[in-house]
C-alpha cells in the first residue's frame, strides 16, 4: 500500500520532536512511506528547526507545508485544518492510505507493517490502535493519534466540521475525530479499534 | 481456504422468546455457509423452555446443536435486582460455554445474543478479521434495541480465541482489583480490562457487519 506519514505539527510539541523525527527516520526504513508535516506555529522560523532535525535525523523523503492562523486559534481547530491539508494532498495524489501519527507517540517500527496487513485482509477502512491519554492516567486516547485510515473515506469525509448540520452537533472542534468516525458509520462504512497490536506506545507528556 | 472450527454459544432465556425463531432461523442459514456447532444454554426459571426450543430447532432444521439448562436462582429467590440477576445469569452461562468449549477442540467461540439478526458472511468476516490481526478476541458493536443512536458494548456479536477463553474465566474474581465492584453488571467490562491488563490484543469494530438487527420486544 502506498501510505502517506501526514502529521501536523505545532512548536509547543518541541519537547517531543526529536524523539519522535527519530523514530519516524526508523520507521520508513521498515515501511517506504511519503512524509508530510504541517506545520502550524505562528511564523514560519519552526520550519527551518524542523527541517534541521529531518537533516539530524536522516530523514530525506519529507515535505514541510506552514499553515498560518490566527495564533489566538484554539488547538482542535487548527489541528483539523491541517488534518483538511493533508487530506487534500491524498486526494491529489494517488495514495491508498493516511497514517495518521500525532507528533508526541512513539511506536515500533513494524506499525505500519501490521496495520497495513490488517487493512488489506478486509478492506478495513480505519485502524484505530489505541493508546493512553497522556494526561490522564488508564483513559484511551479517542483521537487520531495513532491511525491508519483508507482513501475511500478521505474522498467522502473532511475534516471541517459543519456546524449546524446535524441535530445536537456542538459548535465545538474538539473529537473532531470521533465526528469524522460517526459520518464514516453513517455512511455504510466501518472501522477498528485495536487494542495491543502495536506496543508499546509512548504518549510523551515532556 | 480451511475454516477454523467455531462453536456458536448463546445464552437464551424465555423472556426472549419473541425473538427465538427468527434468530434460529438466522443460525441454520449462517450454518450454511460457515459450517459450525452450536451449543445453547438454557437459564430460564425451569425446563419447560428446552422442549420449545428443540421445537423450533426441528423447524428451522437445526440438526448440529445441543441445549443445556442451567438452573439459577431468579427473581423472587434472588436477593439482587432484576437487572443484576440477568447479568448474573449471562456471565454463568457464557462460563458453561467456555468450560463445554474447552472440553473439545474447537478453535473460536462466537457468541451471539438470541436477538441480533446478521448476514449469513458475518462469521467469514470475524474470522477473517482475527486472523489478519492473530487477535484474542473480535467484538463487533451494534445499536441498542431500545435506544436509538446507542452503542451496545456488551459481548452481543463476539468471536473468542481459544487462547482467550484457556486463560481468562467469564466469572470476576470479585476483589482482585481495588477499583472493583461486587456487582455482576461489569462483568464483560472486566473481562476486556483483565485483557488490557495482559496486554493482548483484541479489537472492536463496528459496520464490517452489516446491517445488523438488534430485536427490541
Amino acid at each position: 500500500m502506498k501510505i502517506l506519514i501526514g502529521t501536523p505539527i505545532h512548536e509547543s510539541k518541541d519537547y517531543a520532536m526529536e524523539r519522535w523525527l527519530e523514530n519516524v527516520a526508523k520507521l520508513q526504513k521498515e515501511y517506504p512511506a511519503d512524509f508530510l508535516i504541517i506545520d502550524n506555529t505562528p511564523g514560519t522560523h519552526y520550519v527551518e528547526t524542523l527541517r534541521g532535525y529531518c537533516a539530524k535525523y536522516g530523514i530525506t523523503n519529507f515535505q514541510i507545508k506552514h499553515l498560518e492562523f490566527d495564533p489566538m486559534m484554539e488547538p482542535d481547530e487548527r489541528i483539523s485544518r491541517s488534518r483538511e491539508e493533508i487530506r487534500q494532498h491524498i486526494l491529489e495524489n494517488d495514495y491508498d492510505a493516511w497514517f495518521s501519527w500525532e507528533s508526541d507517540q512513539i511506536i515500533p517500527t513494524d506499525t505500519l507493517n501490521k496495520l497495513s496487513k490488517v487493512m488489506e485482509s478486509g478492506h478495513y477502512m480505519i485502524i484505530h490502535p489505541n493508546s493512553w491519554d497522556r494526561v490522564l492516567p488508564g483513559e484511551p486516547d479517542i483521537s487520531f493519534g495513532v491511525c491508519l485510515i483508507s482513501r475511500e473515506p478521505l474522498k467522502k469525509f473532511g475534516f471541517l466540521l459543519e456546524f449546524g448540520l446535524e441535530p445536537g452537533m456542538r459548535k465545538a472542534w474538539n473529537h473532531g475525530d470521533v465526528w469524522f468516525k460517526k459520518q464514516v458509520l453513517k455512511d455504510g462504512g466501518n472501522y477498528i479499534e485495536v487494542f495491543g497490536l502495536i506496543k508499546p506506545i509512548y504518549h510523551l507528556n515532556k | 481456504m480451511k475454516k477454523i472450527k467455531v462453536l456458536i454459544g448463546t445464552p437464551i432465556h424465555v423472556s426472549k422468546d419473541y425473538s427465538m425463531e427468527r434468530w434460529l432461523d438466522n443460525v441454520s442459514k449462517l450454518q450454511q455457509e460457515y459450517p459450525a456447532d452450536l451449543l445453547l444454554i438454557d437459564n430460564s426459571p425451569n425446563t419447560d423452555y428446552v422442549e420449545k426450543v428443540k421445537g423450533y430447532c426441528e423447524k428451522y432444521d437445526i440438526k448440529n446443536y445441543k441445549i443445556e439448562h442451567l438452573d439459577i436462582l431468579q427473581d423472587q429467590e434472588s436477593s439482587k435486582n432484576i437487572d443484576e440477576q440477568i447479568h448474573e445469569r449471562i456471565t454463568r452461562s457464557e462460563e458453561l460455554i467456555r468450560k463445554r468449549f474447552l472440553a473439545s477442540d474447537y478453535e473460536a467461540y462466537f457468541f451471539w445474543e438470541n436477538d441480533i439478526i446478521i448476514p449469513i458472511d458475518s462469521l467469514d468476516k470475524l474470522v477473517q478479521l482475527m486472523e489478519s490481526g492473530n487477535f484474542m478476541i473480535v467484538i463487533h458493536n451494534c445499536w441498542v434495541n431500545n435506544i436509538p443512536n446507542h452503542i451496545n458494548f456488551d459481548f452481543g456479536l463476539t468471536l473468542f480465541k481459544r487462547e482467550c477463553l484457556e486463560k481468562y474465566s467469564f466469572i470476576p474474581a470479585f476483589g482482585t482489583d481495588p477499583d472493583m465492584q461486587d456487582s455482576w453488571y461489569h462483568a464483560e467490562g472486566w473481562f476486556k480490562k483483565r485483557l488490557q491488563k495482559d496486554k493482548c490484543n483484541y479489537t472492536e469494530v463496528m459496520g464490517i457487519i452489516e446491517p445488523i438487527y438488534h430485536l427490541p420486544k
